[in-house]
C-alpha cells in the first residue's frame, strides 16, 4: 500500500490517527508495531516474517553488542561482522539471487556450458530500506555512537514505522531514538504542521509525477524506429521531473506523516536539480542513503584518508553499490558507475568543491545534463535500450514527434509538467516543503491554509480518480 | 532551523483551519461510510465482492479493492477530475495520468474503442490461422447437417473510419490488418458466410445515416436491422418482408464507451422494432449466466422452425429484438463461457445454426473459448 492509495488516505490512516487519539499515544510504539504489520502484510504478505525475523535477530545482537563493546571487544568485532554479513546475505540472496544466477548462466552459456538455471525469486517490499536501517543501528551500537532500544518493542516500532517503511527515508535510529522513547509533548503542534506537509507530498506525487510519468513512459516505450532527437529528450526530462517529484513527494508524505505521529524525520531532498557539479548533486538527492553509504561505506574503506587513489577506489566502489541498491540490473550498476566516475573527475579536476563556484549558472546545466543522461540509464529497459536512446540524443533524428509520445503529450499533463519545471527552480528560500514544516510568519500560515484548503483537496480527487479502471464488456 | 518542539505556525485560526480541514478531508469519506453510504459503481463493472478473510496473506489487500471500490466519495471525484479535464484543460479525460485512454474522439463526436487498434497490431494470432479456425469450426457444423450461417460484425471503426483521426498511433498496422482479415473474410470459402460488413457499407452511402451509435462501440437500431434483414434472407428467404418495422421514437441510453471516458453522457436514439403478426412469445428464460432461450408461439405467421442457436457476442445481443420474432426457438449463447460445452451442447442440439462475433473479438476467441479444445469438444458432440 502506498500513501497515495485512497485505501490509505480515506481508511488506513484516518484509523490510525483516531485510534491514536483515542487513547492509544500511551501505548504509541506497541500500536505502532500493529499497523505498521498490518501496513506491511497489505503489500508484502508472508515476507512479514522474515521482517520478524530481521527485527529480532538485529536487537537480540544490538544489546549483546553494547555489553561486549568493552567487556570483549574481539568477540564483539565478529559478532558485528556476523550480522552485517547476515543481513546484507538476505537482501543479497532476495533481490539479487536471480540476477546472479542469470549472469552466471550467461557466463556459462557464452562459454559454450550447459546452463539452464533459473531463480525468479519474488523481492521482499522494502527489504533494501529495513536491512540498511538495522545495519546502520548495529553499527552504531558497536562504534557507541548510539544506544541499543531498551526494549524489542521500541527497536520494532522504529523499524515498522510505517511513514518510512515502505520507501524510506533510511532514518537512523539516533535519529527519532529521542521522540520513541518519550511520549509527544506537542501532539496538537505536531498534527498541524505535520498535515501541510504530507498533502504537499501527495500533490508532487498525483499531480505533477504521475501526470508527467505518463510522458517519461511514451518515451521511453516507443519502437526503436519511431524515436526522433526531440522525442527522447522529452521523454529524458519528463523523467527527470517524474523521479524527483515522486520520490522527494514520498519524502515529503513520510515526514509530514511521521510529524504527526510525533516523529522528526531528517530531510531527504534539497533542491537536487540545482546543484553545481555531481558532488554537489549527492549532498542534495536522497540524502539519507547517501549519507548511509559514506558513513558505513566509504569511509569504513578509508575515505580520503589514504591517498587519491584509494579515494578514488573508494568513490567507485560507493557507487558501484549505490546503483546496485537500486535494482538487480545492469542499468542500476553502469548508473552508479557513471555517477562514480563523474565524482573521481570532480576530484581529479577540483570541481567538486564546496561553495558557490564561478559560472554558476552553467555549471548548474551541466551538472543537470549529466545527471540527466543518468537518468536515461536509470529508466532504460536495459543497456541496448540507453544506448540508443543515448545516440538518437546526440546524432540528430528529425521528424514529427512520434505518435505514440504525441498522444500523451496533453494540455493537462504539459500542465502540471510545467508546474513541476517552476517547482524545481523556485529559490532556495522557496523550498515548500520546508516553508511548511520549519518557517514561521504570515507568508508560511498563506502557504499553509493554501495547502489544506486547496491543493490538497484537489489532490485527494486526483489519488481517487487515479484508480478509476472502466471495463467495456459489463454485461458479460 | 527550528528545534526539536518548536511550534512554527503562528496564528491560531489558521493552526485550527488546518486541523479542521485536514481532518474533514481524511475523515469524511470514513464518516460518510459509518453513516451508510457507499461509493456508487463508477467503472462500469460489478464492484469487487467482500471475499472474506480466509485467504492467507493476501485477505488484506483482497480488503482493500473491496474498500476502494466502495469509498464514498470516490464517484464524486472521478466525476470533479473529467469535468476539470474539460472544461479547464478542454480536452477528453484522461484519468491517472498514466492511464492510456480507453476511447478516441473522431469527427462529429462518434467515439471509437481504441481496442479496436491496439489489437488489431497484436493479434493473437495470424489473419489465416483464425481463419482457419473459424471455417473448421463452420465446416464441422455444416458437415453435421446443420445449417449455418457465419457472419462477423465489422467493428465501428471499420465502417465509419472515415470519422477517425487523420493521425493516430496504431493507424498504419490496423489499415493493414484491417485490410488483410476483410480481404480473408471475403475469399473466404466459410460454410454459410455472410458479408454484414459490405451491406453496412452499402446502407451508409445510401441513407448516409452512421448505424453505429455515437458514443457507444456497437450499432444501432437500423444497424443491427441491415444485418438481421441479411440473415433472415439467408435462412428463410422472404420471411423478412412479412414483418412491420415500426419506429418507436427516441430512446435514451448511455453508450459504453461514454462509461469509459468516466464521463457518462445519456444520448438518444432512434428505435426500430420489428412487429410481426401472429407471432406471440412464449416464453424467454435464461439459462445461465451466458445462455438464454425464446420459444415464440404462431398460428398463422411463418417461422424458422426448429431450434436455432446464435453463438453470439454483444452485437447479437443488442439485435436480439429484432431476430427473436423471426424463430419458433431461438438460444443465444455467449461464448465467453470458461466451460466452452455449454457452446457445443447448444450447437449440438439445435437444427440451425448462426455465428455472429464481432471483428474485433474474433481472434481472441478463435485463441481463447472457441479454440482447440472446444473444436474437440464439438466434434465429439456433434458426432454424439
Amino acid at each position: 500500500m502506498v500513501f497515495s492509495d485512497p485505501v490509505f488516505l480515506f481508511a488506513f490512516m484516518p484509523c490510525c490517527l483516531l485510534l491514536l487519539w483515542a487513547g492509544g499515544w500511551r501505548v504509541r510504539n506497541q500500536f505502532l508495531i500493529a499497523v505498521g504489520t498490518v501496513f506491511y502484510i497489505w503489500g508484502g504478505r508472508g515476507f512479514v516474517l522474515l521482517l520478524a525475523a530481521s527485527v529480532i535477530g538485529n536487537h537480540l545482537a544490538a544489546n549483546r553488542l553494547a555489553r561486549w563493546r568493552t567487556e570483549r571487544p574481539a568477540a564483539g568485532r565478529r559478532l558485528v561482522q556476523l550480522v552485517v554479513v547476515l543481513n546484507l546475505t538476505s537482501i543479497g540472496v532476495w533481490k539479487y539471487g536471480g540476477f546472479a544466477v542469470a549472469q552466471t548462466s550467461a557466463l556459462m552459456r557464452a562459454a559454450g556450458l550447459h546452463a539452464g538455471a533459473t531463480v525468479h525469486l519474488a523481492l521482499p517490499i522494502a527489504i533494501s530500506f529495513y536491512t540498511f536501517q538495522c545495519i546502520s543501528y548495529v553499527i552504531d551500537v558497536w562504534r557507541g555512537t548510539s544506544q541499543p532500544a531498551p526494549k524489542l518493542t521500541d527497536f520494532a516500532a522504529y523499524i515498522l514505522l510505517f511513514p518510512h517503511l515502505i520507501a524510506g527515508p533510511i532514518v537512523r535510529y539516533a535519529d527519532i531514538e529521542h521522540d520513541l522513547l518519550t511520549v509527544p509533548a506537542h501532539r496538537y503542534d505536531d498534527f498541524v504542521e505535520g498535515a501541510p506537509r504530507f498533502f504537499w507530498g501527495l500533490a508532487k506525487k498525483v499531480m505533477v509525477a504521475d501526470q508527467v510519468a505518463a510522458i517519461a513512459n511514451a518515451s521511453f516505450d516507443l519502437p526503436y524506429g519511431h524515436y526522433t532527437t526531440a522525442s527522447v529528450w522529452i521523454g529524458a526530462l519528463a523523467y527527470a521531473v517524474q523521479i524527483y517529484f515522486d520520490f522527494s513527494g514520498y519524502s515529503d508524505m513520510a515526514i509530514g506523516l511521521a510529524r504527526m505521529f510525533g516523529f522528526h524525520f531528517p530531510e531527504n531532498f534539497n533542491r537536487p536539480y540545482s546543484a553545481v557539479s555531481i558532488t554537489d548533486f549527492w549532498r542534495r538527492w536522497h540524502m539519507s542513503l547517501s549519507s548511509w553509504f559514506r558513513d558505513y561505506v566509504y569511509i569504513p574503506l578509508g575515505g580520503n584518508r589514504r591517498g587519491p587513489v584509494r579515494t578514488y577506489a573508494n568513490l567507485s566502489i560507493v557507487f558501484l553499490l549505490t546503483g546496485l541498491w537500486h535494482g538487480a540490473n545492469w542499468t542500476f550498476i553502469v548508473w552508479g558507475l557513471f555517477h562514480g566516475a563523474c565524482l573521481v573527475i570532480e576530484r581529479l579536476t577540483g570541481l567538486g568543491v564546496h561553495g558557490t563556484p564561478s559560472w554558476a549558472p552553467l555549471r548548474r546545466l551541466v551538472t543537470f545534463t549529466l545527471v540527466l543522461l543518468g537518468w536515461v540509464l536509470f529508466r532504460s529497459r536495459d543497456l541496448p535500450h540507453a544506448m540508443h536512446f543515448f545516440y538518437v540524443m546526440f546524432l540528430p533524428h528529425g521528424g514529427p514527434i512520434p505518435l505514440g509520445l504525441d498522444l500523451f503529450l496533453t494540455t493537462q499533463r504539459l500542465f502540471w509538467w510545467a508546474v513541476g519545471i517552476s517547482v524545481i527552480f523556485m529559490p532556495a528560500d522557496g523550498q515548500i516543503g520546508r516553508v511548511l514544516t520549519y518557517r514561521s510568519g504570515r507568508s508560511a500560515d498563506a502557504l499553509r491554509l493554501a495547502m489544506v484548503l486547496v491543493v490538497a483537496p484537489l489532490a485527494c480527487m486526483y489519488a481517487l480518480s487515479s484508480t478509476f479502471s472502466p471495463f467495456l464488456y459489463f454485461q458479460f | 532551523m527550528h528545534t526539536r518542539h518548536e511550534r512554527t505556525t503562528g496564528s491560531t485560526v489558521v493552526r485550527k483551519v488546518v486541523a479542521a480541514a485536514t481532518a474533514m478531508l481524511l475523515f469524511a469519506p470514513g464518516v460518510a461510510w459509518v453513516a451508510g453510504a457507499r461509493g456508487r459503481p463508477a467503472d462500469n463493472k460489478a464492484p469487487v465482492a467482500f471475499s472474506g478473510f480466509d485467504h492467507g496473506w493476501s485477505s488484506l489487500s483482497a480488503f482493500g479493492k473491496y474498500l476502494g471500490d466502495r469509498l464514498p466519495l470516490r464517484s464524486p471525484a472521478i466525476r470533479s477530475d473529467g469535468w476539470i479535464d474539460e472544461h479547464v484543460f478542454r480536452e477528453d479525460p484522461a484519468f491517472g495520468g498514466s492511464a492510456s485512454p480507453e476511447v478516441m474522439r473522431g469527427a462529429k463526436n462518434q467515439l471509437f474503442f481504441r481496442e479496436d487498434f491496439t489489437r488489431s497490431c497484436r493479434p493473437w494470432n495470424t489473419v489465416a490461422a483464425d481463419m482457419s479456425s473459424l471455417s473448421r469450426i463452420a465446416t464441422l457444423i455444416a458437415d453435421s447437417g446443420r445449417d449455418i450461417v457465419t457472419m462477423v460484425a465489422p467493428n465501428k471503426s471499420t465502417v465509419l473510419s472515415d470519422y477517425l483521426p487523420k493521425r493516430f498511433p496504431e493507424r498504419e498496422c490496423w489499415e493493414t490488418y484491417r485490410d488483410e482479415l476483410w480481404a480473408a473474410l471475403d475469399t473466404s470459402t466459410i460454410p454459410g458466410w455472410l458479408d454484414v460488413r459490405s451491406l453496412l457499407i452499402n446502407r451508409r452511402s445510401a441513407t448516409n445515416h452512421p448505424l453505429y451509435l455515437s458514443g457507444d462501440s456497437h450499432w444501432d437500431s437500423e444497424g443491427s436491422l441491415v444485418a438481421v434483414h441479411a440473415l433472415i434472407e439467408t435462412l428463410a428467404p422472404g420471411l423478412f418482408d412479412d414483418a412491420e418495422i415500426v419506429n418507436t421514437g427516441m430512446r435514451t441510453y448511455t453508450g459504453d464507451l461514454s462509461f469509459l471516458t468516466g464521463m457518462p453522457r445519456p444520448a438518444r436514439t432512434e428505435v426500430l422494432e420489428v412487429q410481426r403478426d401472429g407471432v406471440g412469445r412464449v416464453s424467454g428464460v435464461e439459462i445461465g449466466n451466458y445462455e438464454t432461450r425464446w420459444v415464440n408461439s404462431t398460428q398463422s405467421a411463418k417461422v424458422i422452425p426448429g431450434r436455432t442457436v446464435i453463438v453470439g457476442d454483444s452485437f447479437a445481443v443488442r439485435a436480439l429484438d429484432q431476430i427473436v420474432p423471426y424463430f419458433e426457438d431461438l438460444t443465444l449463447v455467449i461464448p465467453y463461457a470458461e466451460d466452452p460445452s455449454i457452446v457445443s451442447t447448444a450447437i449440438a442440439g439445435a437444427d440451425h445454426v448462426v455465428i455472429l462475433i464481432v471483428e474485433r473479438n474474433l481472434s481472441f476467441l478463435m485463441n481463447g473459448t472457441l479454440g482447440p479444445e472446444f473444436v474437440d469438444q464439438l466434434t465429439a458432440s456433434l458426432a454424439g
